[in-house]
């Protein structure tokens, strides 16, 4: 009787039990990394699924008291918004209700952009600096895109050469991540094309992961940009491609990513494609 | 029974936060602060960032 409402509160929580012998050793679990049991009183070999792990989810199993995923590697992200960092040098806006059309002679944008989301940032007029969704192109000098906040409002935009972070940081899970695995980014790039740096910087917990002046860009095409994987020698201390003097002690598991536009002329695109993991 | 996400603001007024209408202003593409209008006040949540991560976030302070 009470092996059997064991069971039937393991299946009100996701999990399988399939076959007892004194220690639980054939559990089966589906749901959320962050939900999983707790694997220290279980066997190895015990697995599971894990919903959010990886594009697809992940098969996971007991080693040690701990779950580890399956599979040695997975690819926690692929969402393919895109973002575009717009310099705003010499560009005009006009804003009735939550269409913002911009006026910038040859902005170098195109169709393809479209959906995108685009940062401006405001210097005349009630705009206020913000992401606004769905950019849409109307011509070689023309651009729409829509704001969070209804407004009518006009003037011009303020000019954009400071670094600025995409919206799209990434934070691995709490509990995935042991000695000896690395995690990595990667994504697209586009910029303007122009003479002048767009300079892409890619940041783990807070650390920049490569020298200053790398990832630029100066071609209208577009390109992949990844640094070095970031290896854990213990569950908390990772190195990067930039040799220091001691290992870098991660706060929070995550990943940025940022612009700087040399001139404010141009403007910077950027999709998230994949941030790894690949466990040891 | 409604479920109401209530923060208490540092003059402690109990805000219904998740009903009020937010509005954002940002920095660096990364948002600066947090801001509702509340019984006539406004009340504004500022984020401190570093290499994108976010550092801090202060309460609900008036203004």
């Amino acid at each position: 009787m009470i092996l059997g409402k064991f069971i039937k509160l393991l299946n009100q929580c996701g999990l399988k039990l399939s076959g007892t012998a004194g220690t639980i050793q054939s559990l089966y679990y589906v749901g959320t990394w962050a939900s999983r049991p707790d694997a220290s009183e279980l066997a190895d070999g015990v697995t599971g699924f894990a919903s959010d792990i990886g594009i697809v989810g992940s098969d996971i199993v007991v080693k040690s008291g701990v779950w580890r995923t399956k599979n040695a590697s997975n690819n926690m992200f692929a969402s393919m918004q895109m973002y575009i960092v717009f310099g705003g040098g010499s560009a005009t806006y006009s804003q009735s209700g939550t269409t913002v059309t911009v006026t910038q002679t040859s902005h170098g944008m195109t169709a393809e952009q479209n959906g995108g989301k685009i940062y401006l940032v405001q210097s005349t007029g009630t705009f206020v600096t913000e992401w606004c969704t769905g950019f849409t192109y109307v011509d070689a000098n023309t651009f729409t895109c829509t704001s969070a906040t209804s407004r009518t409002t006009s003037g011009n935009l303020g000019t954009n050469t400071s670094e600025t972070f995409f919206p799209c940081s990434y934070q691995y899970p709490s509990g995935l991540i042991a000695a000896g695995d690395s995690v990595s980014i990667i994504g697209v790039t586009r910029a303007k094309n122009s003479a002048n740096n767009k300079t892409y910087k890619q940041y783990y917990s807070g650390s920049l992961l490569s020298a200053s002046g790398t990832n630029v860009t100066t071609a209208n095409s577009y390109g992949n940009i990844g640094p070095a994987a970031q290896t854990y020698m213990t569950s908390s201390k990772f190195f990067t491609s930039t040799v220091g003097t001691s290992l870098v002690t991660d706060s929070d598991r995550t990943y940025t990513v940022s612009v700087t536009l040399a001139n404010s002329a141009d403007w910077g695109l950027y999709i998230p494609n994949a941030y790894s993991y690949s466990r040891r | 029974m409604q479920n109401k996400n209530i923060v208490v603001a540092d003059d402690g007024k109990e805000l219904p936060i998740d009903s009020l209408a937010h509005s954002y202003t940002y920095s660096g593409g990364l948002i600066a602060t947090d801001s509702v209008v509340y019984e006539g006040n406004t009340y504004r949540k500022t984020y401190t960032w570093s290499g994108g991560s976010l550092q801090s976030e202060t309460g609900w302070v008036k203004q």
